[in-house]
């Protein structure tokens, strides 16, 4: 019979041991893995490349990165028929900032903000998805009208987390809103989730009669400028937008092809899409811009806030 | 009993005893409540209107027109259903000429109990500062004592003259066919400036035969009628009319008007000697505006303008018009232009610069033109009467600038007031604008007219496609307002198109939209680009790709509006993403190059308006048989 006295220092030895092991295993589960903090989110819009487009004037879009808290971002307007159609474009970035502010990108869904700001919701339609070369986008789509007639709103919102591919904003886990701060906290709990960097690519295209025209019409002009472009001369250009258009082709086949089963496919394309992804945290989207931000008077505004200044909009790799 | 005396004696009761108290205590305060404060409430709220329709029978009675409309709004407010306060909120908006006068007198004019005085005054208003669609709106709500008595048709009858909505005009003042008794003064008054406003020979004839007939039956009556006959043209007047003048002319004391009027009607028939009748009706002693005025009449307008010296004209408002007006006939632009620089302080500024853009164009001043065009429509923004916008408009088509015209009325479907005519009347000028690609302004103009007149089938169709365009309205709601119509008038183009453009947008199935064109009876060949290209989607729809890229090569996509281009091309990536271009900028309009300007020819007008001529053969005064001689020589 071992003396007692031994078992005890065992245990102590175990105790002392554990202390330093919890330290260990939590800090390998709270930070994120050194490939995911590295990731820098691509820059899927180039502003220049786009036609007619107009910066968001610095003071509002200042206001609007403030209220953020996000670390880089712009907004701007794409008139695509001059007091017709336009598209409103918001990029969003939280680099290298605390996690609170990066999950900003998650705060509410697109219903939330934009109702209180005057619209309400009309109808949740399928995501939306497009495949850059750099990852695949999930956009969230939803469309608002102004009480008593006006045009309609159709907004579309992704985002993208450094780890993560093909975020829904609105899969199981994500965007439940009955106690959201609390559900985020343990889904950032419980999946490890601190991201160091999010990014949002926010776009309401205004005055469009249905969600696949508007659908339709920023994958055109904003999503696939190149596509439009018949005078290209350089042919590496040409063969790496041809690619990019054929991904995007692809990616929404399902929605362009036959109208009537488009709902259904777009559901199973998601379904899949989501299936062999990592698993997401509980997230829901921001509100970016109220839609009154968006009736400014034509400037020519640089694209970079001096808030916020960047030297180039491509991301350096 | 001092007051801690009454504490103790509450403290010392059981605490059950004390609790009923208080609630028997509450529930007597509301019970009192409930029974009585309604009408205490109402007792103040009379005692306030009172004081407020003091207040504002003072102010109305004084001028101060805000005050009035503010305290008699606080009367109407107030929920006190006083006929007194609408009046008063109604007269201190016209004199205030504000926006929501229209509103406020059709409150007026459909309330049981305001006086009919009232009423009137809110019909006078209507047809006076109304548009065309809420008088013919407001007309059926009038009660059938009100719509037949003659001082509720006297106003409209005069609306619809000023409309050239002559058929209906000739209803209202109550002429029919086999009619033989002699109309009222008021309405023959009516009649003959219908007939002159029609600006035919025949309106011309038979209105100088009317005024003959009421002068033979009563001079006195017929001396309202004759400063009509001044505007009929020199050349349409009739040796009857020359010879009723001349009878009736006493042989002393002949009147000024009276004596120039019968001049001109002698130099209009005899015309061997109208130069010479001329010269005696200039030589007469009178002022010399009037006598300008009257060698307008007498087309002479370079002796008019001589009449009026550039001095007078930049003292005087009406030498002022007059001699702008002799310069315009006389074509003497450059002088007429001088004139206009120099207008005097009450003229109408943005007439004036009408008047200047019509001069730039004669002399073929672009940028005058441009800058006058742009000004006339400034300075009419900025004016504070409410017709201002639809004055100008009518102004500038009448001195056949409508590029400034189309702008006004763009300007005045904006602003939603004023007395906007009938949409059929701008048919032709929203074409224009659809022409010119202005597809913002043609939805003002939709929009407004959907509001001005909501049972136009026409307006429900134009304002249904613009607004599904710019997805103003669920194609689901369009197709259920749609079909109804279709069934109705299955012949109606503009419906049917309609309905498969929001059917295309609805996802409805390609064999109804098929039905839908091929019951259609249209000539496609000879139809619009934008009805073939909707054919051209449909086939589309239905995988009839060769079909219909045969349409889509054959059409001209730059003739279609900039939201067409991109919804039709958005449709078609849709239907056939194989075949369709990504390119939607093959469709676009090329960029004008710099000096590329459109040629000034197109601030020309293009489409005359051809008014609903009514049949007038009726009119002929009974006695009267035209004969050879009678007819203008």
């Amino acid at each position: 019979m071992k003396p007692p006295h031994r078992i005890n220092r065992l245990a102590a030895a175990l105790a002392i041991l554990a202390i330093p092991a919890a330290n260990v295993v939590a800090g390998w589960w709270m930070q994120p893995s050194q490939n995911a903090r590295d990731e820098r989110p691509p820059q899927w819009i180039e502003v220049r490349k786009l036609e007619n487009f107009e910066n968001q004037p610095p003071k509002a879009l200042d206001m609007v990165l403030r209220t953020l808290k996000c670390s880089y971002g712009w907004m701007g307007t794409v008139s695509l028929v001059a007091g017709g159609p336009q598209i409103n474009l918001g990029w969003f970035e939280w680099s290298d900032t605390d996690t609170p502010s990066t999950l900003e990108a998650f705060q509410h869904l697109p219903e939330e903000c934009m109702g209180s700001s005057g619209l309400p919701l009309e109808e949740i339609n399928p995501p939306r998805t497009f495949q850059f070369p750099d990852g695949l986008l999930v956009f969230d789509s939803t469309t608002y009208r102004r009480p008593g007639g006006g045009p309609a709103v159709h907004v579309f919102k992704a985002v993208w987390v450094a780890g993560f591919q093909g975020l829904n904003l609105r899969q199981e886990g994500f965007g439940n809103t009955d106690n959201p701060v609390r559900r985020l906290r343990f889904n950032a709990a419980a999946t490890r989730f601190s991201p160091p960097r999010a990014a949002v690519l926010m776009a309401s295209v205004t005055g469009m009669p249905t969600e696949s025209l508007a659908w339709d019409t920023f994958r055109q002009h904003v999503l696939d400028p190149e596509s439009q472009r018949p005078d290209r001369t350089d042919q590496s250009d040409q063969s790496d937008r041809s690619d990019r258009s054929d991904q995007s082709d692809q990616s929404d086949q399902s929605d362009q092809s036959d109208r009537s089963d488009r709902s259904d496919q777009s559901d199973q394309s998601d379904q899949s899409d989501q299936s062999d992804r990592p698993a997401s945290s509980s997230a829901s989207s921001t509100c970016h811009f109220p839609l009154s931000t968006f009736h400014f008077p034509l400037s020519t505004f640089p694209a970079v806030s001096p808030q916020f200044p960047r030297p180039s909009l491509k991301t350096e790799r | 009993m001092n007051f801690r005396n009454w504490i103790n004696l509450w403290l010392h009761r059981p605490l059950w005893l004390r609790m009923v108290s208080i609630v028997v205590v509450l529930g007597m305060i509301a019970l009192m409540a409930y029974l009585f404060a309604p009408r205490v409430g109402s007792k103040i709220r009379s005692s306030q209107a009172k004081d407020d329709m003091q207040e504002a029978r003072a102010a109305l009675k004084v001028g101060r027109y805000p005050e009035a409309r503010s305290a008699a709004m606080e009367v109407l407010r107030a929920g006190v259903n006083d006929p007194e306060a609408a009046r008063i909120v109604m007269e201190a908006m016209e004199k205030l000429s504000d926006p929501r006068l229209i509103e406020v007198a059709v409150l007026v004019l459909v309330s049981e109990n305001q006086p009919r005085v009232d009423r009137l005054h809110a019909w006078e208003i209507c047809c006076r500062e109304g548009a065309m669609g809420i008088v013919s709106q407001a007309l059926p709500m009038l009660s059938e004592a009100d719509r037949e008595a003659v001082d509720f048709r006297l106003p409209l009858a005069d609306r619809l003259i000023a409309e050239r909505i002559f058929p209906d005009a000739l209803k209202i003042i109550g002429v029919s066919e086999d009619s033989t008794a002699v109309l009222p003064v008021f309405w023959e008054q009516r009649l003959v400036k219908l007939l002159i406003t029609m600006g035919t020979a025949d309106g011309a004839r038979l209105a100088q035969q009317r005024v003959v007939a009421r002068l033979a039956l009563n001079p006195k009556e017929a001396e309202l009628l004759l400063p009509l006959t001044d505007e009929i043209p020199l050349r349409l007047l009739i040796t009857e009319f020359h010879d009723a003048l001349a009878t009736a002319a006493p042989a002393q004391g002949e009147s000024l008007d009276a004596r120039l009027r019968r001049l001109r009607a002698e130099a209009g028939v005899w015309m061997t000697r109208e130069e010479e009748i001329i010269n005696e009706l200039l030589s007469t002693p009178a002022d010399p505006v009037t006598l300008a005025r009257w060698a307008l009449r007498c087309n002479q307008p370079l002796r008019a303008a001589a009449l009026v010296t550039p001095e007078m004209a930049a003292a005087d408002v009406a030498s002022f018009h007059v001699r702008v007006e002799a310069l315009r006939l006389a074509q003497d632009w450059t002088t007429c232009r001088a004139t206009l620089e120099a207008a005097p302080d009450g003229v109408v500024e943005a007439e004036v610069q009408v008047d200047l853009a019509a001069v730039a164009y004669k002399l073929g001043d672009r940028a005058a033109l441009a800058q006058a065009s742009e000004e006339a429509i400034i300075i009419a923004r900025l004016a504070s009467e409410t017709e201002s916008m639809v004055r100008l408009a009518k102004y500038a088509e009448k001195r056949g600038i409508p590029v400034i015209a189309r702008n006004a009325w763009v300007e005045a479907a904006k602003r939603g007031v004023g007395p906007m005519p009938l949409y059929d009347r701008l048919r032709p000028m929203v074409g224009e604008l659809e022409a010119e690609q202005r597809e913002e302004d043609l939805g003002f103009i939709v929009m407004a007219y959907r509001r001005l007149e909501p049972n136009n089938p026409m307006v429900m169709v134009h304002h249904h496609y613009i607004a599904l365009l710019r997805g103003l309205l669920t194609p689901k709601l369009a197709v259920n307002n749609l079909r109804p119509l279709i069934e109705k008038s299955p012949d109606f183009l503009p419906a049917r198109m309609t309905l498969v453009f929001a059917g295309l947008l609805d996802n409805m199935p390609s064999a109804e939209l098929l039905t839908l064109l091929e019951d259609s009876k249209i000539d496609w060949a000879n139809t619009s680009t934008s009805n073939r290209v909707l054919r051209g989607l449909v086939l589309a729809s239905a995988k009839r790709d060769d079909e219909a890229n045969a349409i889509f090569d054959a059409v001209r996509w730059d003739t279609l509006l900039p939201s067409e281009r991109l919804v039709f091309q958005g449709l078609r990536r849709q239907f056939s993403p194989e075949t369709a271009p990504a390119d939607i900028e093959a469709y676009m309009p090329k960029t004008r190059a710099p000096g590329d300007e459109p040629n000034i020819d197109a601030f020309l007008p293009k489409i005359r308006r051809s008014e609903d001529l009514p049949n007038i053969d009726h009119l002929l005064p009974k006695k009267f048989i035209p004969t050879e001689d009678q007819q203008p020589r």
